[in-house]
């Protein structure tokens, strides 16, 4: 399947295509992200759901020995099924709004960059090479130690330096539309650089940053915990799936449940994700590997 | 070689020159380090003479000219929190311990991805090649700090045979250095299989095959040295992620090491120590490079008379 | 004939299964003799299977190809049952081989000298270190290095496309082979080049005594050094024979277009014959002879296109053609020739 496939096809013929064409591993990949995350969805709305409810009583309940906690409960004896829910709800949203910024940001630029060429594409793409020999995690730690760690400031970080690797795509997708007939005709004929874009290049281009957000949801998350684990990232009382790691590491001797379990879940999600975008990223792999030649 | 070792050098202290202004802009960021070092009910006198000794009363470019010229006369600022004592001796005193880790810990991802996969391309056997790529893959979806809880709660909890923080006792490096080792191991597996099954479609490879040498040699003799070249550069590349999966390792180990101060440092706002640590991981960075490059040379005549 | 055989090979097909399990053959049926001390030359496009059909001999196929039937003699043994220990023994030894393209036969990391001494030392592990280095010179003066000592010890790169040929047969002839097998060896080399490779493989051969196995598509040089000749069309050897034979008399009508193609073409002011069309892919040939699509000799019939002729004796024993029309070809071959 092409690219242009994918966009001139009508939206429901487009899904029933993709999910006939599916291997069974990727078919495995989408059962395991919808199972976890419609138990973070579906939770919520359970009688046992209260993630803050604290009950010293009943703490380091194990799980699977109390149908009110079936997951148990941690150290303050609060229930491990709902906070890993909530948890959930709070990674995968970070996850999610990292990634968009991103695909957004970088769209912006690569299509700017590629469509107009230039010296603003030498500035453009000279920057998103600097970036990419800066580990963001050293830049978050430089800014934390500024400004004080937040939630907040990691996702601005992310936000701000993750893009390079959608503008570089969009980029090369923008320059080759560009000398396209579909694309030179309006051109010729006079139409603004917004206008042809907008109209004849970014649906394109949004495609592939679609493919490219979705082989990215496994590496941001991975990410994202990583910060939350070392307390960079999102701040207690509020759970992520990092922070309950963190949290349960502490008790790992008589109660590791409460690690292991926020951690099968990272695992999960991070393997579907993969398994999903396998095909493209094996593609990506081949593409820069000639590319290095 | 003269002109490319000039060249090299001004680019490092380029790189340098730009970490340490962008650590003095940050550092401004955050303000007079006051309400933080002095206790809440200090007087007005106590602060103005903490913000003085510190040189924060005068404008930014003095402020900035003072720090350049501390840092040219190696001084780096004394940590917030432990007066008198040099944030960049705290740091150098924690660098053996990162290094020792970090190198031993990419030596043996080095070593079991080179292992696997000559074994792989040795026996011709697709089932190997699957099964490395399966557990190498499944690891990389497993994070760092998870992964090592994993050793812990197997090697300390439950079997008791390695101690799971610190460094005090030898055996003590061996759950963190696997971690990161088998962070390494599938980058490095698919990019060296990818890199041998190329070679060994070259002409030269055939050479070797029809001139009789055995299997081994074609592919540890002739084909290895080429396809080394490509994991070596990408090593380079990947060389800033794998500092950060050092900082994660570290503190999942308690390592006393770099990446654990820096991070402690952060949590107290200590910001000399973080700013110090920054200019000699970028320092690190770009030793690293050239003497990535200095090892593509020794393997690729082609390389040295470029 | 009274020279011994060397080589025989017999009804080798090499190919591939495809998803259906059904054979794909890109060499079919190929079956020849090389005597010792004597030049066969296979002739044909490429696709045409000849690289093919000596890769197999050696045991060198590329992935995913495999020897579907036939055998391969070397002095009464099948190389192809020969376990990949003994055959191994044999390669580099009494067969070498010489390739295509020299700027990539050479590994580029090593010193070319080094890659030389490989040859002797893979077969003679023991040899001391001065002994070999010896050889290695000895080898280069042979195949017409100047200064052998001294370029001996640099690398690939700084060698030019017709030294580095050199270098690979002096790596070929290392162990002093009964056969080497030259697969299109100047083909990636200037013209001028290309006479002064053949200079060296000729006195390589003179001073070892080796029968050589020729591939190539050039029939001006199959002229100069063969003594046989095999056309390989569409992976079947169509015409086989000595070569003037062939050569005066073609007795198939592809070997007379190779043939009319080659000669009008050196003769200014005529039209040179070009055969029209290309070869069929291998996994669609027709039923009947693989070059009735193209053909144009006058006699051709329906038989051509519904029966696959077989390689038959055409005017004696030792020249066979496989045309269903061999008997009527000459006139053809006489009118695209002239």
């Amino acid at each position: 399947m092409t690219d242009t496939d994918l966009v001139r096809k009508p939206p429901a013929a487009r899904v029933v295509a993709a999910a006939a064409g599916l291997t069974p591993l990727e078919r495995t990949g989408v059962a395991l992200v919808t199972a976890v995350v419609l138990f973070c969805v579906v939770t919520p709305f359970l009688p046992l759901y209260a993630p803050y409810a604290q009950d010293l009583s009943r703490a380091f309940v194990p799980p699977l020995t109390d149908a009110a906690h079936p997951l148990g409960t941690d150290m303050l004896g609060r229930d491990l099924a709902s906070r890993l829910a909530l948890g959930g709800l709070v990674s995968l949203g970070i996850v999610l709004l990292v990634v968009v910024v991103n695909a957004i940001i970088g769209m912006v630029v690569g299509l700017l960059a590629g469509y107009h060429g230039g010296r603003l594409d030498n500035v453009l793409m000279g920057w998103a090479d600097v970036q990419l020999a800066m580990p963001v995690i050293l830049v978050l730690i430089a800014l934390s130690a500024a400004v004080g760690p937040s939630v907040w400031l990691m996702v601005v970080t992310l936000a701000a330096t993750y893009w390079v690797g959608y503008a570089r795509v969009a980029r090369g997708t923008a320059m080759t539309l560009r000398d396209r007939d579909f694309v030179l005709v309006p051109r010729i004929q006079g139409a603004s650089a917004t206008w042809t874009i907008s109209r004849h290049i970014a649906p394109g281009v949004a495609v592939q940053m679609l493919i490219l957000a979705s082989s990215d949801i496994g590496a941001v998350l991975l990410l994202t915990s990583s910060f939350d684990y070392l307390g960079l990232g999102v701040q207690p009382p509020v759970p992520s799936w990092g922070l309950l790691i963190s949290e349960g590491q502490k008790y790992i001797r008589q109660a590791p449940y409460l690690s292991v379990v926020p951690g099968i879940a990272i695992f999960l999600v991070v393997i579907g994700t993969n398994l999903i975008s396998q095909r493209f990223t094996a593609e990506r792999d081949l593409r820069s590997a000639r590319r290095r030649k | 070689m003269a002109r490319f070792l000039v060249t090299r050098t001004l680019q490092a202290l380029a790189t340098i020159f730009v970490v340490v202004t962008v650590a003095f802009l940050l550092g401004r960021l955050s303000g007079s380090p006051a309400a933080l070092l002095l206790t809440e009910n200090a007087t007005r006198e106590q602060i103005d003479e903490l913000n003085t000794r510190l040189g924060f009363d005068q404008p930014l470019p003095v402020q900035y000219v003072e720090y350049l010229r501390g840092i040219l006369g190696g001084d780096f600022g004394d940590s917030y929190r432990q007066a008198g004592v040099s944030s960049m001796d705290l740091v150098l005193e924690r660098l053996p311990a990162s290094l020792s880790l970090g190198a031993i810990g990419l030596a043996l991802g080095l070593v079991l991805a080179f292992a696997a996969t000559i074994t792989t391309h040795l026996a011709r056997s697709r089932t190997l090649r699957t099964t490395f790529l399966g557990l190498g893959s499944a690891r990389q979806a497993i994070p760092d700090f998870f992964f090592g809880l994993l050793l812990v709660l197997v090697f300390s909890v439950t079997l008791g045979w390695l101690p799971s923080l610190g460094n005090r006792d030898p055996l003590a490096i061996v759950m963190p250095a696997l971690t990161i080792a088998t962070a390494q191991f599938v980058v490095y597996t698919r990019l060296l299989d990818n890199s041998l099954s190329e070679q060994g479609r070259l002409d030269y490879a055939r050479t070797a095959v029809a001139r009789g040498e055995n299997r081994f040699r074609v592919v540890v003799g002739e084909l290895l040295p080429n396809a080394s070249l490509p994991v070596l550069t990408i090593a380079a590349i990947n060389l800033g992620s794998f500092l950060g999966g050092l900082v994660i390792v570290e503190n999942v180990f308690a390592w006393p090491g770099m990446g654990q101060l820096m991070l402690s440092a952060v949590y107290s706002r200590d910001f000399p120590v973080v700013q110090s640590g920054l200019i000699v991981v970028a320092a690190l960075f770009i030793l690293s490079n050239l003497l990535v490059d200095a090892a593509s040379a020794l393997i690729d005549p082609r390389v040295r008379r470029a | 004939m009274t020279t011994p055989v060397l080589l025989r090979v017999d009804d080798l097909s090499v190919g591939y299964r495809d998803a259906d399990g059904a054979e794909v053959r890109l060499v079919d049926g190929v079956g020849f003799t090389v005597h010792e001390g004597r030049v066969l030359c296979l002739v044909g496009e490429s696709g045409s299977g000849k690289s093919l059909t000596m890769a197999a001999v050696l045991g060198l196929l590329p992935e995913g190809l495999e020897v579907l039937s036939g055998t391969v003699r070397f002095r009464g043994q099948d190389l192809l049952t020969l376990p990949e220990r003994e055959l191994r023994a044999l390669r580099g030894n009494e067969l070498a081989m010489v390739f295509q393209d020299p700027m990539t036969a050479l590994n580029p990391v090593k010193r070319v000298g080094a890659q030389i001494a490989r040859a002797v030392r893979a077969h003679h592990p023991r040899t001391p270190r001065a002994q070999v280095l010896a050889r290695v010179e000895e080898l280069l003066t042979e195949v017409g290095v100047p200064d052998p000592a001294e370029r001996a010890r640099s690398y690939p790169h700084q060698w030019s496309g017709g030294m580095r040929q050199r270098a690979v047969i002096a790596m070929a002839m290392a162990n002093r082979p009964a056969l080497l097998i030259a697969d299109e060896p100047t083909t990636a080399l200037d013209v001028t080049i290309q006479a002064q490779i053949m200079d060296v493989l000729a006195d390589a051969r003179a001073t070892s005594g080796a029968a050589m196995v020729l591939i190539t598509h050039d029939l001006g040089l199959v002229a100069q050094v063969a003594d046989e000749i095999c056309i390989m069309y569409a992976g079947r050897i169509v015409e086989r024979g000595t070569v003037w034979t062939v050569f005066d008399e073609a007795r198939h009508p592809y070997t007379a277009g190779l043939l009319g193609s080659l000669l009008s073409a050196e003769r200014a002011g005529s039209r040179a014959y070009a055969i029209p069309g290309s070869p069929p892919a291998p996994t669609r040939r027709p039923p009947g002879c693989a070059f009735a699509t193209r053909c144009e000799l006058p006699a051709r019939s329906e038989l051509c296109g519904t029966t696959r002729p077989e390689l038959r004796p055409a005017a004696d024993v030792t020249h066979e053609s496989a045309c269903h029309h061999a008997d009527r070809t000459l006139e053809f071959a006489r009118a695209v020739t002239a």
